[in-house]
């Protein structure tokens, strides 16, 4: 299992990082100073063969959601199992993050492109037919 | 953005990455750090929560993975590509508010010896907060950051 316990990239993070009016297209997800680790480049990231395998980093980021919300609409896929109602908003960001060797990278401060953009409440596994 | 040099049964489909568009190949990082998968990835550095994932969370509450996703080297990772028709939430037994943001721009990256370049990135970044059944089996509140 490459990642504990399976969960894929994922982090816990403060309860005010995150806030979310999905009705509304909108929401804000702000993290400073992540602790993270950089494993150079994909294929190690996913099997862990180079040596060193990573190096600690951080990372901070904003990400904003924003209208116009381009579609509304309602999804239940039971093959893979989850429901939900979900909107296609717009999103920007600024990110930023080093790692210990000495690298780092900071976003321009000029406009980013939206490509693919979702805010949702949804369920699946034991809560999918809740 | 994916290199050509990567081996494409490495890269979910659909996925996206913050990519380098320049010397991609001056540094050993450089290479695989424009690979797909899920996340962010920028310039000269992968950048990747890997094994401190669950370090915050005592071992009990840490959430459980949708048991689907993508496989590779016959691996399943627990996680779907970006869409509108794919499962946002890399989290089961779940139930909360999600957010995706696929956004591509541009940024400055300056290598260990002081050398700066301009690069492309290109992220899929996700948010999870709700109340989930962790590993325990009980049930948590909590946010996740997909990064």
């Amino acid at each position: 299992m490459p990642y504990p316990d399976g969960l894929f990239w994922t982090v816990p993070v403060s309860a005010d990082a995150v806030s979310v009016q999905p009705d509304a297209g909108r929401a804000r997800m702000r993290v400073t100073d992540q602790a993270i680790l950089d494993y150079f480049d994909i294929p190690n990231a996913l099997f862990h063969f180079e040596d060193p395998v990573s190096e600690d980093a951080t990372c901070s980021f904003d990400i904003r959601w924003s209208g116009p919300v381009t579609d509304r609409y309602h999804l239940t896929d039971r093959d893979v199992g989850f429901t939900g109602h979900f909107v296609l908003p717009k999103a920007s960001m600024t990110w930023s993050a080093h790692n210990a060797g000495g690298f780092s990278f900071a976003s321009d401060p000029s406009p980013t492109t939206s490509v693919f953009a979702l805010l949702g409440r949804m369920r699946n596994g034991v809560f999918l037919e809740g | 953005m994916i290199p050509s040099n990567l081996d494409p049964s490495l890269v979910p489909q659909g996925a996206r990455h913050v990519a380098a568009t320049r010397h991609l190949l001056s540094r050993r990082g450089f290479i695989g750090r424009v690979a797909g998968g899920a996340g962010v990835l920028v310039g000269a550095s992968l950048i990747r929560p890997g094994a401190v994932i669950a370090a915050p969370l005592k071992k009990n509450a840490t959430p459980k993975p949708i048991p689907g996703g993508f496989e590779a080297g016959g691996i399943v990772f627990h996680t779907y590509s970006l869409g509108r028709d794919q499962e946002p939430s890399v989290i089961t037994d779940f139930n909360g508010f999600v957010g995706v943001a696929q956004v591509q721009g541009t940024g400055t990256a300056t290598n260990p010896d002081g050398s700066t370049e301009t690069l492309l990135y290109d992220t899929d970044m996700r948010f999870m907060k709700g109340v989930y059944v962790g590993q325990d089996e009980r049930m948590h509140q909590g946010t996740f950051s997909f990064i």
